[in-house]
């Protein structure tokens, strides 16, 4: 019952979403949720931002008692979307998130950045669960950084 | 003036008249009684015109509502007639019933169409035949156009999932709309929308929120609380080359 986690990356089922648009429609027979003008979805440290959300909820069981957030079932989000998660960066033309699968994708120009690390490709498969994430793609590129050719880089700055 | 001129039969008439009768006091006292007697009944008579005339008018202007209407009293001062306690029962284009009450109802016979309502209550039977009731301090029914505009803290609600508060609110009960262009909060289950303008559409089950739409999902206080802690580890799936994977000099 309830989400195992959060709906975006590093939330917890106890951190409530919160979502700023301006515009909501709300289809009660389809029980769909649809954000337009700016969408800014916060779960836990995470934030996404998009300019179009769809929100699929499961139906409200008679007399159960809901949170609402424990109902959303699939969330599609039009882009440009950006995920910022901490120190971590994802952009992308498209994200979907399937609370069955557990996964968040982020599709079409996908680059995700965490400091000076750098990884782009055509999709990106996170599972919320586990917090593992794919990169996959005809050509995945990554550049990393490591940590003490970034300290060499920096004293030889300092000599100069 | 002799009194062979006058007729014998005259004379008795005459004295009859002015003879001393034993029962013209009672007979006297009886006439004055049937006097007052007509005197009441024209007064009452009058009045009661009047009031049937007024509520004439008023059933008349009421009968272009399907409904009936109860009240508790009827007071008039020109063409303004206050109805206390009305309880008004009406149908909506698909049939169902709404009611409408209110503390105080004033109608204005030169505008029979239109009620100023203080402190009313509406109740919409909706699809699953539950309940939505709607309440505020002042509300203006268009009998005409089967609308009501509300105004002093309009409150929407149907007592389980859904729960609506905003300044005012218009009401199309034929076309099954709710509008309002005021700051407005809804809390359906445990979620909360705040947005500066809202509409309901019964007929399309749509509720559309505009401006600074903020919406609240609350966490699910069953949820195991740790999150997960490694956010993002990218790890290349093997069947991608990478030949940027080799660390810069």
């Amino acid at each position: 019952k309830g989400r195992s986690g959060g709906i975006l990356p590093g939330a917890s089922g106890k951190d409530p979403v919160d979502i700023d648009a301006g515009k909501l429609d709300y289809f009660d027979k389809e029980q769909r949720l649809v954000y337009s003008g700016g969408v800014i979805v916060v779960n836990g440290p995470s934030t996404l931002k998009a300019s179009r959300l769809t929100i699929l909820l499961d139906k409200a069981k008679e007399g159960e008692q809901t949170t609402g957030s424990d109902r959303v079932r699939h969330i599609d989000a039009e882009g440009p979307v950006t995920l910022v998660s901490k120190d971590q960066i994802g952009v992308g033309d498209h994200a979907s998130y399937d609370r069955g699968e557990d996964k968040i994708y982020l599709t079409g120009n996908v680059t995700l950045t965490q400091g000076d690390n750098i990884a782009k490709g055509d999709k990106l498969v996170y599972e919320v669960g586990s917090g593992h994430a794919t990169m996959m793609g005809e050509r995945v590129r990554s550049l990393f950084t490591p940590g003490e050719a970034k300290g060499d880089k920096d004293a030889k700055s300092k000599r100069n | 003036m002799s009194d062979d001129a006058v007729s014998p039969s005259g004379l008795d008439r005459l004295d009859g008249l002015i003879a001393a009768r034993p029962d013209a006091i009672p007979e006297a006292r009886r006439h004055t009684q049937r006097v007052a007697r007509l005197r009441r009944f024209l007064i009452w008579g009058s009045a009661g015109i009047v009031v049937a005339a007024l509520l004439g008018a008023l059933v008349r202007s009421l009968s272009f509502l399907p409904v009936n209407l109860s009240f508790s009293r009827i007071v008039t001062q020109g063409t303004r007639i206050t109805i206390e306690s009305p309880k008004l029962v009406a149908y909506r284009k698909d049939g169902r019933p709404y009611e409408l009450r209110a503390r105080t109802a004033v109608q204005d016979l030169d505008h029979p169409d239109i009620y100023e309502l203080n402190e009313l209550e509406v109740r919409i039977t909706n699809d699953s035949d539950g309940v939505i009731i709607l309440t505020s301090q002042r509300g203006v029914y268009d009998g005409g156009k089967d609308e009501a505009a509300l105004s002093g803290d309009a409150h929407i609600y149907d007592g389980t999932r859904f729960d609506m508060k905003t300044a005012a609110a218009t009401i199309d009960f034929r076309g099954g709309l709710v509008t309002s262009t005021t700051p407005t909060t809804l809390m359906l289950d445990e979620s909360v929308v705040t947005a500066q303008a809202c509409e309901f559409s019964q007929t399309e089950k749509r509720a559309t929120f505009t401006g600074a739409v903020h919406t609240t999902f609350p966490g699910d206080e069953d949820a195991p609380p740790e999150a997960t802690e490694r956010l993002f580890p990218v790890r290349d799936a093997p069947e991608t080359d990478a030949p940027m994977r080799d660390a810069a000099p």
